[in-house]
């Protein structure tokens, strides 16, 4: 063991670092901030794509609106059962939701109406229908907010109800009866649930009519054909499958993460060359050195162990540090600047907060393609250096 | 059967339905006696939902009124219990008002939704409004008889119709709140659903129930608990990791859509063989021993064969399934057998998707799934 690390050698690499301060500290400086260019890109591309993925697998199979001059209008329940009719559809579930604009903190909040006994059309709901008393919700109007809204309406002094206005301008006074956390931020935060009649009162919708349908269909095989059957049942309506949405989710998904690929290429260029400027030559000072420790007995092989730990120190302080950086940036400051590459994304999407999404195999990639070659490129120099005689080198 | 099939996807394709309430907008009249009189007795809707489609009748035996909501329900009462056809009044949808149906006009299938299945009647005692009507909802004017005519022909296809909205919306809605809200309830004690729904609204016998609640909840204690049938197979084919289809070698986990399986019991013990589809399973079926050592897969062992419902993808059995060869969908082996838990929706995926033809699991030849392979 002791053979192998020896704590001397050490010792004079790391005094070595120090000796030559402010060459190490610009490496130090460039390599740190490629790899931090580096692992941003990767970790906010890695992030969207599991956001994307999470809003991918909560879309319906089918969502059915209806549109009147293009634009879309509410659905009468009573087209609920000639959907159902359908052969092969599982389940038709009306929606009630809309925005509600709180003009005092300036945000939408999104407003959704369930009712506890029909099926759920995501599984949140699902799992809050389980955990809270929807009798209870039902008795006394209250409602559920997810954390963001109970933190904006606090802010406004509403500690525990809120009054709506309707659109005849009345109000609707809603008590707060609990509030719930999301599996991700993103689809919970917005939210304040309640019953779907509390619900349609608020948006001053009429009892037979829903906002839009989502059908559940158990065969995904079967979805073109009865979205198919339902265009020709109704013509007036539009029919959205899973796939059309997910396809131009993918659409634009792709077309931001090749931005980010033509950074990734360039910050990596970057690097090859600096890399590639260090490896092909060495400095005369270095070179010396090499010939004075030669000289005073150092074998090959000593040296070339001191020139690894000093490499290694210094390309792993600065991996650590830029992977330590972007973490702070991408998940805690949520990558300003970088982040506006996607503000393309993020219309679709309102709220739009970067979902924690680490990746092993992503680290371990920018972890083998710039430590090993860094400390490739101060070894083979010097190698090429040491195996000459000493003073040829010190001449 | 093909031809009602037919007729059916063209009422149902053919008009765009008009949103038109039903509820009764004057002082409603009720019949029958006591708190049930607010629901049909045959299906257990509420009478002033849907007051405007409503019909009256005699029990023939004892001359008590009942009163239903729809042309559908007093036929299917007309077989169940007896009554006087007679006797039927109907309501005029205009005035609100009851009258000798004999003497009406009716308004059939109009664009205006059926109250109970696939045909809607709305009656007139004025041809004049009811020419109107057919103005504006479109639809035939024809005399009572005609009605109950259409309405017996159809009267398979409305059953079916209302079939698939209880199966998918009503009965789990109904599992839900009897879950959640009641105890013990003695189904015994009713004859019919409307007392049970009386005691549900009146009686609370689950709490406060919307009149959707109340009917979703009754239908499904009396369809589904009382009956004790239909009973509500969530499973699916279920398949381990490692299982191997004996003949084409694949993995099944893989292709849950098409899963199928063999259930052996021989000796004290019983164990499945799984399958990548119907095809494969039923070479299997006829000569087990062709695909390796398979000694103990005789067809007297069979306990349970089990196929995946195409619409459903639940876990159906095999020998009540009914199968569609020739489609343009294929299974992970190509051409397949595609099974269903009912001739209509074996049919209704024919059409569908170009099907040759729709067979019983008995119908099935050895030959056939080697013809399939070659196709």
């Amino acid at each position: 063991m002791q053979n192998k690390i020896n704590r001397f050698l050490l010792d004079f690499s790391v005094l070595s670092i120090f000796r030559r301060g402010s060459k190490n500290i610009f490496i130090f400086f460039v390599f740190t901030l490629l790899i931090f260019l580096l692992s941003s890109i990767l970790f906010i591309s890695n992030s969207i794509k599991s956001e994307l993925d999470t809003t991918l697998n909560e879309l319906p199979d089918i969502t059915v609106q209806r549109l009147q001059a293009g634009r879309a209008i509410n659905m009468p329940l009573s087209r609920v059962d000639r959907l159902l009719a359908i052969e092969g559809v599982k389940a038709v579930i009306p929606r009630v939701w809309g925005y509600y604009y709180f003009a005092n903190a300036g945000v939408n909040f999104s407003v959704v109406g369930i009712d506890s006994f029909e099926d759920q059309y995501r599984d949140l709901y699902s799992k809050l229908c389980d955990k809270f008393d929807f009798d209870r919700l039902k008795k006394d109007s209250g409602m559920l907010v997810g954390v963001g809204v109970k933190k904006i309406l606090q802010n406004s002094f509403y500690g525990d109800y809120f009054n709506f206005v309707k659109p005849d301008g009345g109000l609707t006074k809603i008590k707060i009866d609990g509030v719930f956390k999301g599996d991700t931020k993103l689809e919970s935060n917005d939210i304040i649930l309640l019953t779907s009649q509390k619900a349609r009162e608020i948006f001053g919708m009429n009892k037979n009519e829903a906002v839009d349908f989502v059908v559940k269909v158990a065969n995904p095989t079967e979805i073109p054909n009865i979205a198919r059957k339902i265009t020709t049942l109704y013509p007036d309506s539009r029919v959205v499958t899973k796939e059309d949405l997910s396809i131009s989710y993918q659409n634009l998904f792709d077309y931001k993460s090749g931005l980010f690929l033509a950074l990734f290429v360039i910050s990596a260029f970057t690097f090859f060359m600096i890399i590639y400027d260090k490896a092909s030559g060495i400095s005369s000072d270095e070179k010396r050195e090499i010939g004075i420790l030669k000289a005073v007995g150092w074998k090959i092989d000593d040296i070339l162990k001191e020139k690894f730990y000093e490499a290694f120190i210094l390309s792993f302080a600065s991996f650590v540090t830029a992977l330590c950086l972007s973490l702070f940036y991408v998940y805690f400051l949520n990558a300003p600047l970088l982040k506006n590459i996607f503000i393309g994304y993020s219309t679709l999407k309102p709220a739009f907060d970067l979902p924690f999404a680490f990746d092993f195999q992503t680290n371990a990639i920018i972890f083998f393609l710039t430590v090993p070659i860094y400390i490739a490129a101060t070894i083979i120099p010097s190698w090429r250096v040491a195996s000459m005689d000493a003073d040829e080198v010190m001449r | 059967m093909k031809k009602s099939t037919l007729i059916l996807i063209l009422i149902i394709t053919t008009h765009l339905f008009a949103d038109y309430s039903k509820e009764a907008t004057l002082q409603p009249k009720l019949f029958q006696s006591g708190g049930e009189k607010q629901w049909s007795p045959i299906t257990g809707q509420k009478i002033t939902k849907f007051y405007k489609t409503t019909y009256v009748a005699k029990l023939a035996s004892n001359g008590r009124f009942r009163q239903y909501t729809s042309i559908s329900e007093l036929l299917m009462d007309a077989k169940e219990s007896g009554i006087d056809i007679n006797s039927t009044l109907v309501i005029d949808a205009k005035t609100q008002k009851y009258i000798d149906a004999k003497e009406a006009y009716f308004l059939l299938n109009s664009t205006i939704d059926p109250t109970f299945g696939v045909v809607g009647t709305l009656a007139f005692k004025d041809k004049k409004t009811a020419l109107g009507f057919e103005k504006i909802y479109g639809g035939k004017i024809v005399t009572f008889k005609k009605a109950l005519h259409v309405a017996q022909k159809n009267l398979k296809n409305s059953i079916y119709f209302m079939s698939n909205i209880y199966k998918k919306k009503l009965y789990p809605m109904g599992e839900k709140i009897y879950k959640k809200r009641c105890k013990n309830i003695d189904l015994s004690d009713y004859i019919e659903i409307n007392e049970l729904e009386n005691d549900i609204s009146k009686g609370k016998i689950c709490g406060d129930l919307s009149d959707k609640h109340t009917f979703a909840l009754a239908l499904y204690l009396w369809d589904v608990k009382r009956e004790g049938g239909i009973s509500n197979n969530t499973q699916k084919v279920k398949v381990k990791e490692d299982e191997k289809c004996p003949v084409c070698g694949m993995f099944v986990y893989k292709y849950p859509r098409w899963a199928a399986q063999i259930f052996y019991k021989h000796g004290d013990h019983e164990h499945h063989l799984s399958f990548d589809g119907v095809k494969d399973m039923m070479k299997f079926y006829f000569n087990a021993t062709k695909w390796g050592r398979y000694d103990f897969a005789k067809k007297k062992n069979i306990s349970k064969m089990l196929v995946t419902d195409y619409y459903t993808q639940k876990a159906i059995d095999a020998r009540d399934a009914y199968f569609v060869i020739g489609s343009n969908i294929y299974g992970p082996m190509g051409n397949e057998l595609i099974p269903f838990s009912t001739k209509q929706e074996a049919q209704n995926f024919k059409e569908d998707h170009e099907g040759k033809k729709v067979l019983k699991f008995n119908e099935i030849k050895e030959s056939l799934p080697y013809s399939l392979d070659t196709k």
